[in-house]
């Protein structure tokens, strides 16, 4: 038996197996970074903060309306300390948000503390593994101290436990830049330099079936982004206790519909180009972008508002958000799938045009 | 024979450039042809077409009665290719990729281990393509061009920028494959290769036939078969040597101090020319006599050589 597709297929494999360096960039270095990322914002500082505070609609509350006395009309606290040696002041953007927003909020790396006011006290929730996180609660605690002189009760594990940290935000946002880059330069760049060499033409005129070449590379890349992600979930478990709260089909629906969005995105970026500068320039004009804007390594959050809707337009982002949501927020296919539909649909119509262009020869 | 490709007066354009100019040609079943030209006399662009890689902006080309357009499957299973210039996956090793090529044609792995034999490689046939020799990765482009037992081999350049033995020994695979007797269409700079494997030679030059037949023919036609060459010193045209009898054609080139006697007879042609010389006081350098060739041919038709 001498199938073509099982050739191909076979192909890629043994180009992995004997190309260690490929292995590397695509195995060892994403749980690399993370473990560097990971480790080092529990201990780095940050200068932007932001902070979600608990509403309840039906009560006013003495602590909400000393804070609102203290914020702008972009609901944030500028604050300064009294002149001193010790002088110093932060800029504190607040969500008046329900309690369950709030949390979501914390979960997706969108705030870094929550504020639930009762009677006269406050609760504050926030990782203490989180150096941001706890920055922004002693910044906020000579605050609380100078100008509204509430007390306060300190609650850190409901945060630690269920996903706040920044490696729970972070390791999501790697397995997405890992399908990403797989599929632009395995798929992409692939096709690039086979047409360069003229294997293309000739493995098309040899006759090859096109279907099968271009499944043959779907199919590697998507087994190698699967292979990426279980190993950075297992270093993500033992390492530092990341567990996937959501649905696991959610989680492989997301996950195949990235590969298939961004598998579409490369045929069309490999579709035409016939020499390595055009080809490079144009996959970093695909992913350099969203590498920037879509928050793999810091939340977009912080970036101008108006911009926003354009951002949740990118792959990425929808790839990015969707899969945080199953990781750390509990979702189930339900709640992902908008995003699944989405990036199908980028997926199958970079994949049309991208084939309708396609040089093969 | 019977014209197993027609072509009918196809013409391909680049932009401003036209790589073949209304061109019409029958190759026939069972025939070696030759197609020769300099670089950009349109070779490649015509086998190209002829392999439905490109297509023509006008004209048609039809094999075995079929046409690219219709019948592109059934075409690509009797055809065998080599194209000018093909690099393989580096990290793969010669039957792997000849395993590749054979599955594409849906063959069994038996004939992909009897193409590695076939093509000279059995001692590299683990070998990384990236780490073979030019003459190696031509021996592999040809056992995959005829792992389908084709019965059109089209070859673009096969042996460009190889060493004598390695051209030599694609050629006598080629003889081998002869046997089959399938039909041979090859582009060639090289004269030799062209009268080792074929019997029908066609000149290109700037898109156009300027020649087609066989070799003996085109010198005959051409009205020489024999070339007398010397160099001389001086910027002056000889005049006398335009006077002398039965020379069929005079060549002067300046740059290079050369002057080529086209003739039919050398020995009875060269004491002519030699007592002309020494009357009219003319220095003769570096005498040779000599069967024309190709070469010749395609220089006294264009004023170029074939190698430029």
């Amino acid at each position: 038996m001498n199938n073509s597709f099982i050739n191909l297929l076979k192909i890629h494999f043994l180009e992995y197996k004997r190309e260690p360096a490929v292995l590397f960039w695509t195995i060892i270095f994403p749980v690399a970074l993370s473990l560097v990322l990971g480790v080092s914002f529990s201990k780095k500082d940050q200068v932007f903060q932001r902070a979600a505070i608990i509403i309840d609609l039906d009560k006013d509350n003495f602590f909400l309306s000393k804070i609102k006395n203290n914020i702008n009309e972009n609901n944030t606290l500028i604050y300064q300390s009294a002149k001193g040696q010790n002088s110093y002041g932060f800029h504190m953007k607040f969500d008046f948000v329900n309690r369950e927003e709030a949390f979501k909020l914390i979960k997706k790396g969108l705030v870094s503390i929550i504020l639930e006011p009762y009677n006269n006290n406050i609760r504050i929730f926030f990782d203490k593994n989180n150096s941001q996180a706890e920055l922004a609660f002693f910044q906020l605690k000579s605050f609380l101290a100078e100008k509204v002189n509430v007390s306060y009760e300190i609650v850190s594990e409901e945060i630690t436990v269920k996903g706040g940290r920044y490696i729970d935000f972070l390791l999501p946002g790697l397995i997405c830049l890992g399908i990403m880059n797989s599929a632009l330069w395995g798929i992409g760049w692939s096709f690039i330099e086979l047409r360069i060499k003229k294997l293309l033409r000739r493995m098309v005129a040899a006759p090859m079936k096109k279907s099968e070449f271009l499944a043959s590379h779907f199919i590697s890349r998507v087994i190698m982004a699967a292979v990426e992600m279980l190993i950075l979930c297992l270093f993500g478990y033992f390492y530092f206790n990341i567990t996937i709260s959501g649905s696991l089909y959610a989680l492989i629906a997301v996950f195949i519909c990235g590969n298939l969005a961004f598998s579409g995105i490369a045929v069309l970026v490999g579709s035409r180009a016939q020499n390595s500068r055009i080809g490079n320039g144009l996959i970093n004009a695909v992913s350099i972008p969203m590498l920037i804007l879509s928050g793999i390594f810091f939340s977009y959050i912080n970036l101008p508002e108006a911009i926003h809707p354009v951002i949740k337009a990118l792959p990425l982002t929808q790839l990015a958000d969707s899969l945080r949501l199953v990781f750390n927020e509990g979702a189930n296919f339900l709640d992902v799938w908008f995003s699944c539909v989405y990036l199908s649909f980028i997926g199958f119509m970079t994949s049309y045009f991208g084939l309708k262009i396609f040089k093969w020869y | 024979m019977k014209p197993i490709i027609k072509i009918n007066e196809i013409t391909k354009k680049f932009k401003n450039l036209t790589a073949v100019d209304n061109l019409t040609i029958n190759i026939n079943e069972g025939e070696n042809t030759a197609i020769l030209g300099p670089n950009g006399a349109g070779k490649t662009t015509l086998v190209e077409m002829i392999e439905g890689i490109q297509s023509p902006n006008s004209g048609e080309i039809s094999i075995l009665n079929m046409n690219w357009k219709n019948n592109e499957k059934e075409l690509r299973k009797i055809i065998g290719l080599s194209l000018q210039e093909t690099r393989f996956i580096d990290k793969i090793t010669v039957y792997e990729t000849m395993l590749l090529f054979a599955s594409f044609y849906g063959l069994k792995k038996e004939k992909a281990e009897e193409m590695v034999i076939l093509s000279g490689l059995n001692d590299k046939k683990d070998s990384l393509t990236m780490n073979l020799s030019g003459g190696q990765k031509q021996k592999l482009s040809l056992g995959i061009a005829l792992i389908n037992d084709p019965k059109i081999i089209i070859l673009d350049e096969p042996t460009t920028g190889l060493d004598p033995h390695a051209r030599r020994e694609i050629w006598y695979t080629l003889k081998e494959q002869k046997k089959k007797n399938a039909t041979l269409l090859l582009t060639t700079h090289y004269m030799e290769e062209a009268e080792f494997l074929c019997q029908r030679i066609i000149i290109m030059y700037q898109g156009k036939i300027i020649a087609d037949g066989k070799i003996n023919d085109l010198l005959k036609y051409h009205g020489a078969r024999e070339l007398i060459e010397f160099s001389f010193y001086g910027k002056k045209e000889p005049q006398f040597l335009f006077d002398l009898p039965d020379v069929k054609d005079v060549n002067i080139d300046f740059e290079e101090s050369k002057i080529r006697l086209y003739v039919n007879n050398i020995s009875k042609i060269l004491p002519i020319v030699l007592t002309a010389a020494n009357k009219a006081k003319f220095k003769i350098l570096d005498l040779q006599c000599r069967k024309m060739n190709l070469d010749d041919l395609f220089l006294s038709l264009t004023g170029k050589s074939l190698n430029e």
